[in-house]
């Protein structure tokens, strides 16, 4: 095991790295996925090609300690005494130490990410494996992360583009929005923000969003295959597509039927939110 | 990708590089891609003609070793790298930057793409909204159907709301709920009247 405390900007060059634990307090975190290098053309001095978990992690602000650890093949950087269940308990215990940095990391692109922030904004890009986030009140901005991700906030929005692994996120008042996404599975449940998905669904696909008071808004392609089920208490409910039908009982209204094939699942199910859906012109840019 | 590599700067990189270790032209390429984080891959195409003029210019040299071409500095190339000791650092400097710089740009991408499609999804609903209402009002101006209905039904939700929501927060007495009745009654009696007796359902 190898251990640093970094108490001022300092970047480190690590290898060997094939997985990423960050917990941070305030400042912000940045994780960029490195692609696979391409296929050696000569014959490679280095047996098992570039990808040797070569990671470089900067630190360019820091205020109180970092601690990062290379253990085995997971690289650990940490605000002292933060741990995973701790991240709530900070809010309210430890609010007052100084705990912020501004961390930069790439790394394979082949490596999962685990993320927990108080207050830090975070970026991850270019990630081809599961990333993690929990975040309470900072933000949290996807790009290009291929495969599954699972998020939680508190009231941080999540920003998510070209995502193409499933999406999972949970959040009081945080807003969701996915932009140009290929995903086919989308799970998000909020109480108050807002859902917002523009994705380019594969056949058999489940979209599952819930709120309380958000509206929920997808957008979806016109050649969709989605059997819908709509619902809310007292919001809207409007479809671009046809073939829907709406019922409205006192306290309940809700939107059914069949897109295209419906061989997907769409359903979106809020309190007194808005639930609109709506579908791309043909041929608009995904 | 990044002008890190401006005019000249890849060159001088490359005898940096060379200056570390002798290397052959895939090594060299590798170096770089490290060093920069795997954010910029130089081709071959770059580098091996860049290292065949250095060879030129007589700052490498380069000799087969198991038939692939391994480069070294000479001493001509170390003080070309001397006397640019403080370009090399800008460099450095550049290279140091890019993670950061590169998050913070990806970052006000992705937030710039958001709010566009916010809005742009913001006014669409708006218009699905507004096309729903007025083929609600066709169909009651042109006799009714199941559109019709449904936008009369959505008028009573949102009376009854406010009915709900007016009685809860004034507390009628037991006179205001009579006459609250009789003027609901009253209504019901005219709507049966406009629709000339037919069942709304």
């Amino acid at each position: 095991m190898a251990q640093w405390r970094i108490d001022k900007p300092q970047s480190l060059d690590l290898t060997g790295v094939r997985r990423l634990d960050v917990r941070v307090v305030a400042g912000s975190v940045d994780v960029v996925g490195r692609p696979a290098a391409a296929a050696n053309p000569e014959g490679s001095t280095t047996p098992e090609g570039s990808d040797d978990g070569a990671a470089h992690l900067e630190v360019s602000r820091v205020d109180g300690p970092l601690i990062v650890t290379l253990e085995g093949d997971t690289l650990t950087i940490a605000h002292e005494r933060l741990s995973w269940s701790g991240l709530l308990d900070w809010v309210s215990t430890m609010s007052s130490r100084k705990a912020s940095a501004d961390v930069s990391i790439s790394l394979p692109a082949s490596c999962p990410v685990e993320l927990g922030v108080v207050s830090a904004d975070a970026v991850v890009s270019g990630i081809a494996a599961p990333v993690k986030v929990k975040s309470v009140s900072g933000s949290v901005t996807l790009d290009g992360v291929r495969s599954d991700i699972s998020a939680q906030t508190v009231s941080g929005d999540l920003e998510a583009r070209g995502l193409s692994g499933s999406l999972h996120f949970t959040t009081v008042s945080g807003d969701l929005t996915v932009v140009d996404g290929t995903s086919g599975r989308v799970r998000a449940e909020t109480v108050s923000g807002q859902v917002t998905l523009d994705l380019d669904i594969p056949a058999d696909s489940s979209i599952d969003v819930s709120s309380v008071s958000g509206d929920l808004t997808v957008r979806l392609p016109g050649t969709a295959g989605l059997t819908v089920t709509a619902k809310t208490m007292s919001g809207g409910l409007d479809s671009a597509f046809e073939g829907l039908t709406t019922e409205r009982k006192p306290g309940r209204i809700s939107m059914q039927g069949q897109v295209g094939t419906g061989d997907g699942q769409l359903r979106a199910k809020t309190v007194s939110g808005d639930v609109t859906l709506l579908r791309r012109a043909n041929g608009a840019p995904v | 990708m990044s002008p890190v590599f401006g005019h000249g700067r890849l060159r001088l990189y490359l005898l940096k590089l060379l200056d570390e270790s002798p290397r052959h032209g895939y090594d060299a390429i590798r170096a770089l891609e490290d060093r920069f984080l795997g954010l910029y891959a130089p081709s071959a195409g770059t580098v091996y003609p860049r290292l065949s003029r250095l060879e030129a210019e007589g700052l490498v040299t380069s000799a087969d070793e198991d038939g692939r071409k391994v480069y070294r500095i000479t001493d001509a190339g170390r003080a070309e790298l001397a006397a640019r000791q403080d370009e090399l650092k800008d460099i450095e400097s550049d290279i140091t930057g890019s993670v950061r710089d590169l998050a913070s740009e990806i970052r006000s991408d992705v937030r710039g793409s958001v709010q566009d499609l916010r809005a742009e999804l913001k006014s669409a609903a708006r218009d699905v909204r507004r096309e729903s209402r007025h083929y609600a009002r066709e169909q009651r101006t042109s006799g009714g159907g199941g559109a019709a209905v449904s936008d009369l039904e959505r008028l009573a939700e949102w009376f009854r709301a406010e009915v709900r929501e007016v009685a809860r927060r004034s507390k009628p007495s037991d006179e205001e709920v009579a006459a609250l009745k009789k003027v609901m009654e009253d209504a019901m009696t005219e709507v049966r009247r406009v629709l000339g007796g037919q069942d709304l359902r």
